[in-house]
This record gives structure tokens, sequence and C-alpha cells, in this order.
């Protein structure tokens, strides 16, 4: 229990009343402390209850515990007052400082009769994805004459799950170049199992009567057989550049964000279109999934798209050693990272000069920047901008394909025009 | 404002008859910049100047003229008291508003509930209704009993430092019981 400054002012004024009184010899001066007295009597009628007997409990929607960056919560704390008197107590469910509340209040003053309870409800939103942390829900008493104040916490931390949310790239088509058995969306240009027409055969014992051509089987009086295009699929490895060093802008727009909005929504394409994808996070430990498909598996590198800690400071030496100790050879491997650190460049050079098929996605650093600050320094700028081109032009030199995206922009227009490029060389 | 004047009107015409209009002037600046220690200043600073300029009012041969000093004084100090207590309340309750996270409001539902804002300002005036009345009560028996026609000036010095001390026991064991811990 805290007494707040009030109190002490009024033992204050008391103690200089019997003490002025003293030396004036005056009665009005001892109105002071007989008037200190009285409140102090009175206020033990407001005293807060020895032990504040509240209990909570926080239900609904919560329990879902996972939502997607921008979509809305409604979150309900019920909140009971055990005891058998009236209160007045200021509730506050506590939030991290980049959620947002849209609706209702997570901080509220409530009167509670005896045995009363009541529902702190409000929606919140959050702009950026990651695990946030709520609670616990800090309930206060404080008198109404402002004299005590008692505090405490209830309820344990709950923590909220912000997925990233994936753009819509239907037009972007990223196919490793090396692709494996299983059936997938690449057109193999070779026979196999597929959707396309490719050519046309004689039927041999054991082929399916569905292949069957039945119009080439009628001219020619022979059964004949649809050969189909293979359709086969390759292993994809996206790596987000989770490094402190590297990260450029504030705690909700910087190239860390960007990076991993971009990771899941090229996930989300690249599962679509049946390939394997991995993913390695490398921040202050490495995160990783091995290659698989499905909904489940795109579930669970959005889930590590969102838990890794920033941080780290010994470069990519040990994403590579992953990515040659475990994961598949000849995979398409996808470097998300706004290329502030030097010492990357030489070691995606090495990796695109072994058995990989390297790509760069390097949403631009300096366009951040731009959206954040209206001072400029135009020739700082300018120094940065040019390092920058010589990164990504000795990039493409030894071989990797270079998206340099301005993150204002959506992706895929960025993507789509380089892939083009690409195919065109 | 209005408190300092009715304060230094009833003090009688002098320069330091001023002071509680001084400080009661320094209360309203400290509740229109939330500056709560200038109010708490202003306040405390009030009271006391007031019954310096009053020292004398008390106690009368008339009775009931000594019970009108009394509730002059008892008035007075209330009213900077009441004042004090509802500047405050009222710059915690914008705080708390202002605190508000996200700083969106639910249509006219302010996040401190009409029922507690209510039960505060009832239980604010009752209170202070009440702490006024016991200080009329008290003063009365205090003053009058211990005046010549009633006691001698040694019995009243005796009474004078009893009231203090037991005044500061009820104070230190206060104190003890709000600072126990909680179980």
């Amino acid at each position: 229990m805290k007494i707040k400054k009030t109190y002490s002012i009024w033992i204050i004024l008391s103690v200089t009343g019997i003490i002025l009184g003293h030396i004036f010899r005056s009665p009005p001066f001892f109105i002071l402390p007989v008037a200190t007295l009285a409140l102090m009597v009175v206020s033990t009628r407001v005293m807060p209850p020895k032990r504040l007997s509240v209990s909570i409990d926080r239900e609904s929607d919560e329990r879902k515990r996972e939502i997607y960056v921008g979509d809305e919560i409604e979150m309900k704390v019920k909140i009971e007052n055990n005891l058998r008197r009236s209160l007045i107590l200021e509730v506050q469910d506590i939030l991290p400082p980049m959620v947002e509340v849209i609706e209702g209040s997570n901080h509220k003053v409530m009167k509670f009769d005896k045995n009363e309870e009541k529902v702190l409800k409000y929606t919140l939103k959050c702009p950026v994805t990651g695990n946030i942390e709520l609670g616990p829900l800090r309930i206060r008493y404080v008198d109404p004459l402002n004299f005590f104040s008692k505090e405490r916490n209830y309820g344990d931390k709950v923590i909220l799950r912000i997925l990233p949310r994936a753009q819509e790239m239907q037009g972007v088509d990223i196919n490793p170049s090396y692709t494996k058995h299983w059936l997938g969306d690449i057109k193999s240009r070779t026979i196999g199992v597929g959707s396309d027409f490719f050519s046309l055969r004689e039927y041999h014992p054991g082929d399916e009567i569905r292949d069957i051509n039945w119009k080439a089987t009628a001219r020619y009086f022979d059964p004949f057989t649809n050969e189909y295009e293979g359709e086969k699929s390759g292993d994809v490895i996206l790596v987000v550049d989770g490094y402190k060093k590297s990260m450029v802008g504030t705690t909700r727009h910087n190239t860390l964000r960007v990076s991993i909005d971009a990771a899941a929504s090229l996930a989300s394409s690249i599962l679509s279109a049946r390939n394997r994808l991995g993913l390695i996070v490398s921040g202050e430990y490495v995160n990783w999934v091995y290659p698989g498909t499905g909904k489940n598996h795109y579930h669970k590198i959005l889930a590590n798209l969102t838990q890794f800690e920033k941080g780290g400071s010994w470069g990519l030496e040990g994403v590579k050693n992953l990515l040659e100790d475990f994961f598949p050879r000849k995979s398409l491997i996808i470097f998300i990272s706004p290329l502030t650190i030097i010492g990357f460049t030489e070691t995606i050079i090495d990796l695109s000069r072994k058995e990989y098929d390297v790509m760069v996605i390097s949403p631009d650093p300096i366009k951040i920047e731009e959206t954040l600050t209206e001072e400029k320094d135009e020739l700082a700028e300018m120094i940065c901008d040019i390092e920058r081109k010589n990164i990504i032009e000795r990039l493409w030199n030894a071989g990797t394909v270079v998206v340099d995206w301005d993150p204002n922009e959506p992706l895929e227009p960025a993507l789509e025009e380089v892939l083009r490029y690409k195919e065109k060389r | 404002m209005l408190l300092g004047v009715i304060a230094g009107m009833i003090s009688g015409v002098e320069y330091s008859s001023f002071f509680p209009l001084i400080f009661s002037l320094a209360i309203v600046i400290g509740f229109l910049k939330e500056i709560t220690q200038l109010i708490d200043a202003g306040v405390s600073l009030g009271i006391l100047s007031f019954i310096f300029l009053n020292r004398n009012l008390l106690p009368t041969e008339e009775f009931v003229d000594g019970v009108i000093n009394l509730l002059l004084i008892v008035a007075i100090l209330f009213s900077f008291v009441s004042a004090w207590f509802f500047a405050k309340y009222i710059l915690a309750v914008q705080n708390i508003e202002e605190n508000m996270r996200g700083g969106v409001r639910e249509g006219d539902k302010p996040s401190y509930e009409f029922p507690a804002r209510n039960l505060a300002v009832f239980e604010i005036s009752s209170n202070l209704l009440v702490a006024a009345m016991l200080t009329i009560g008290g003063s009365l028996i205090g003053i009058y009993v211990s005046t010549e026609p009633f006691l001698a000036w040694r019995t009243e010095t005796i009474m004078m430092i009893v009231f203090s001390v037991s005044l500061f026991f009820v104070i230190y064991v206060m104190m003890n019981i709000l600072q126990m811990k909680e179980d």
C-alpha cells in the first residue's frame, strides 16, 4: 500500500499547526491538527482493503492466440470484486507500445459493487508482425480522498502471435532451375506426369484407360495413348537476414519488417506452385525449417518468421554451413536482405558459384529512410546508393539474380520485371 | 480565487490579507497548467496564511461570537481543502483519460466510468462534510474547555501537550497500519 502525497502534506500541515499554535499561543492554529485527525478518522472508511480480492478471467477470441497483421482482435477480461463492499478500481491491461487500441479501452476506472462482475472489453490491432505480450492486468485501488493507493498485477502474460499477411503474386513464377522427381507446377519439357498434352504414342498394356485418345484410335483403328508434359517441382530455400546490424528504419517500418512480409508472400507463391520450401532466419539464433509442402508447412514457415529474435553479429557463414550440411543441393536459395553488411556479398557469391541457384531480393534501405525523414543528406544518400549499386552489380556478374526492391511499392512488379530480364539473358 | 477574496475579506484590510488571494491564484494557475505541486503549495500556504491572519480570532468572551468565528475559520479551511481535493480529482481523471492507449474513445463512454465518477464525487463530498463536522465539534470542545473560565493556564498547556502527543501517536499508528505488508 502506498501513502500518497496528499496524506503527507496533511501531516506536515498539522505538525506546523501545532508548532505555530504553541509559538503564537493561538487557538485557530490548533484547528489544523483537529481537522487532520478528523480527516484521518473519516479516511479509514475509504482505506484500501487489506487484500484486494479480485478474480480475473480472460476469455473468447484471445484463445486463438494468432492473428494476421492488420487484423482486429477483441479482448475481453472479466473482473469480479469478491469483497463485500463497493470499490473504485483503476484497471489497466498492459499492452506493448506497438499495439493500437481501436475500440474501447484497455485502461478504465470502474466502479464495482460487492461481488459484482464487469468486463473490460476492447479491440486491438497490431501493425507489425511478431510475438506480442498482453498483460498482466494491473489493478489499482485509489481512495477518493487520494490518501492511499494499492496496486497489484493479476493474471499471467499472454502471448499473441501476429503473423505476416502474404500478398498475392499470381503473375510471378519462381521456379528452381533444378527440378526433383515429385509432382509440381514446373513444366519439364519431357514426358511425364502432368496435365498438358505433349504427344501421342501407341497403346501399351498397362496404360490407363482414361489416357487413351479415342479420336486417334478411331481414325487409325489402333489404340493410341496421350502423353503428357511432365510437371515437376524443386526445392526453394528462403534466407531472411534478421541481423540487427543490417536493419534500417524504425520499429514499425524497417527493412526487417518488409523482408518478413516479402518472405511470407514468396512462401505462399512458392508453396502454391507445389515446390518444397525451406526457411532460414538468421538473427540472434538461426531458425530453420527443412523444406516441405502443404498448408501446415506454410503455417510453420509463418510461425518461424515471427518468433525469431533479431540480433547476431557473426556473418552469414553459419547460414552457409547450414545450407551446405543440412539442406538439399541444387536448391534455389532466395536471400532477402537489404545488403547493408558488406561481408554478406562474398558469402552469396560463394554460394552462387557452388551447386545453388541464388536469387537476392533486396529491400532498398535508402527508400525506407526517405519515408521516415524529411531531412536529406544528398551526398551521403548518393554515396550509399553508389555502394549499393556496386554490390548489386557484383552479384549480377557472379550469376546471382538480384531484385532491387523499393519497399514502398509492391514486390510483384519488381520481381516480375527481373524474372523477365533473366529469361531474356 | 473567490475563496482567496473571501478569506482576505474575513481577515480584514491589511497588506498581509492579500496572501490568501495570492495563494488561491497559485491554485488556479496550478489547476489550469496541471501542476499538482503548485496546487499543493497554494493550498498549504493559503490555509496557513489565512489562519495566521486570524490567529487572534478565537476565543471571545461571547460564546456565540466565538462559535461564529470558529465556523468561519472551519468553513474557509474546508473550502480550501475541498478545492484541493476536487482539483486533484479532476486532474487525476483527466490524466487517466489522456493515458488511454490508442487515444480512441468509445463513443460517449469515457474510460472513467460514470458510476465510478459519481461514487468518487459522493465519497469526497460526504467525507469532507463529516470531517468538517468532526473538526467543528472537536475544536469547540478543545477550545472552550481549555479557556480560562473552565481551566487554569497550566492545565490548558498540559492538555495541549497531551493533544499534540496523541495526534502524533495516531499518525504513527496509522502509518504503521498502512505500511503493513500484504500477506
